[in-house]
């Protein structure tokens, strides 16, 4: 059992990796006001001065896939900042053996 | 052929037949034998690799401190409920390590995940974002065994706080695997080591019915392969992991926070001059120096001065300078049109010495006022 619970372990997506590869990630114009993840499923919400660019840079590592706009991005009238919804499914941090 | 055959006698035939026979029996014999042969170097070979693996493994797994090495990864109770209290116990210590407030928790004993045998929590933590991370590896890489099942994270600005508040942590649900019983101290004493003789106790525990250990396999003499043990977060301690401490996530400014002291304001620059000032890309770079017949909207002259080639210009009305028309020229200001875009230029305030000076700080662009 302990073998099976090693395993799951292995398997099991890292919030503490997530959110290191986040800040990583996001540029300094960006930043976040909630952050959920459930399962290998990872969403965050925040304010950025542009949003389609963090699609990619998300898509970009290795710790993150199929990421989407999950609801409509926004931006006030007279604001340069978009308030975006952004939805990307975890990346298993070690079932390649992989080391960040 | 039917001529020679009939020439020799049958038991000549019965003869030549069966050594034929053992002929091709021998030939097929020793083609199995060398592909057995082959099969054998091959699992040799893979075995090998296998032991290099789990060495490579096993030098890298081992938890974050020496007091979790007696700990098992099981929660260990002498019931189901009593388990449940002690995972609130450890989460509870978890956040108090970290000096957050635990504003609520409770355990579920029949959870979607109760049937494999694990309890689960939901909690809602305040803690600091400088601290967060601490909490959030302290349940994922320590003793016993504590999956993350669902984690919402709310910045403190999102909730009217200071950028330097305490986040919320809220609807949180943590699960852990509860061993009972007798299996429980198995577990315990052989968390690290050899792990067939609890797995099959484990496994008579969740499926009564089950005839066999749901694992056949023998437990690894000592240097041979064996699967990855521990937690794989084991291998990178806390401190490799920077980033999360020093570009904070949850911060508009993404700098390092200072948990108490604000950062003192900065010193209030001179305006530097307008000539000198960079142009937005879509303002002028022109400074109005002087109108001629201002007033009469449609007749007037400016005297501008283009900031990036130093040079001044002399527009009427209709006219354009460095690619900005002059739409209209009153007294102390004029209106420039580019792209539809509109910009009223204002003469320095007269009461300020300085010609050139921008009148009013901190804004390089104050005297501009857009109208569109």
């Amino acid at each position: 059992m302990v073998a099976e619970l090693d395993a799951r372990k292995r398997a099991s997506p890292v919030g503490v990796l997530a959110l290191e590869a986040l800040s990583r990630i996001l540029p300094d114009d960006t930043y976040l006001d909630e952050l959920r993840i459930e399962g290998d499923k990872i969403q965050i919400a925040g304010m950025t001065r542009d949003a389609p660019a963090l699609i990619a840079l998300i898509e970009s590592s290795r710790r993150f896939a199929r990421a989407t706009f999950f609801s409509p991005t926004t931006r006030g009238p007279g604001d340069n900042v978009d308030s975006f919804h952004i939805e990307a499914h975890i990346e298993p941090a070690f079932a390649t053996g992989e080391r960040p | 052929m039917t001529a020679t055959s009939s020439l020799l006698s049958p038991a000549v035939r019965r003869g030549a037949a069966a050594i034929a026979y053992l002929l091709v029996v021998t030939a097929l014999l020793a083609t199995a034998a060398g592909s057995a042969l082959d099969l054998l170097r091959h699992f040799g070979a893979v075995d090998t690799a296998q032991a290099r693996l789990a060495a490579l493994n096993g030098r890298a797994a081992s938890p974050p401190t020496g007091a979790a090495t007696k700990q098992s990864p099981l929660l260990e109770g002498q019931s189901v409920t009593i388990a449940g209290a002690a995972l609130q116990q450890r989460v509870g210590a978890a956040v108090a390590n970290v000096g957050g407030a635990l504003l609520s928790s409770q355990v579920d004993l029949e959870g979607p995940q109760a049937k494999d045998g694990f309890v689960e929590l939901t909690v809602d933590v305040e803690v600091a974002q400088l601290t967060l991370q601490a909490l959030l590896y302290d349940i994922e890489a320590g003793m016993p065994y504590l999956f993350i099942e669902k984690l919402a994270i709310q910045a403190p600005q999102a909730a009217g706080k200071a950028e330097n508040g305490k986040m919320r942590v809220t609807r949180t649900g943590v699960m852990v695997f509860i061993a009972l019983g007798a299996v429980a101290s198995a577990c315990a004493n052989e968390a690290i080591g050899p792990t067939a003789a609890l797995e099959t106790g484990v496994s008579r525990r969740h499926d009564e019915s089950a005839a066999a250990p749901f694992s056949a396999a023998p437990p690894p003499a000592p240097g041979e392969s064996a699967p990855p043990r521990g937690n794989p977060l084991w291998s990178i301690p806390l401190r490799a992991l920077t980033e999360t401490r020093e570009r904070p996530l949850f911060s508009p400014s993404r700098r390092p926070l200072r948990p108490i002291i604000p950062a003192a304001p900065e010193p209030m620059q001179p305006p530097p001059p307008l000539a000198a000032a960079p142009a937005e890309p879509e303002s002028p770079p022109l400074t109005l120096i002087g109108t001629v017949g201002g007033g009469r909207l449609d007749a007037g002259v400016a005297l501008l001065l283009d900031a990036t080639t130093n040079v001044v210009a002399r527009a009427r009305v209709g006219e354009s300078a460095s690619g900005w028309r002059v739409r209209a020229v009153a007294e102390r200001s004029i209106i420039v049109e580019k792209s539809g875009l509109s910009v009223t230029l204002a003469l320095p305030d007269p009461r300020e010495t300085a010609p050139v000076a921008d009148p009013r700080p901190p804004s390089p662009f104050a005297p501009l006022q857009r109208t569109r």
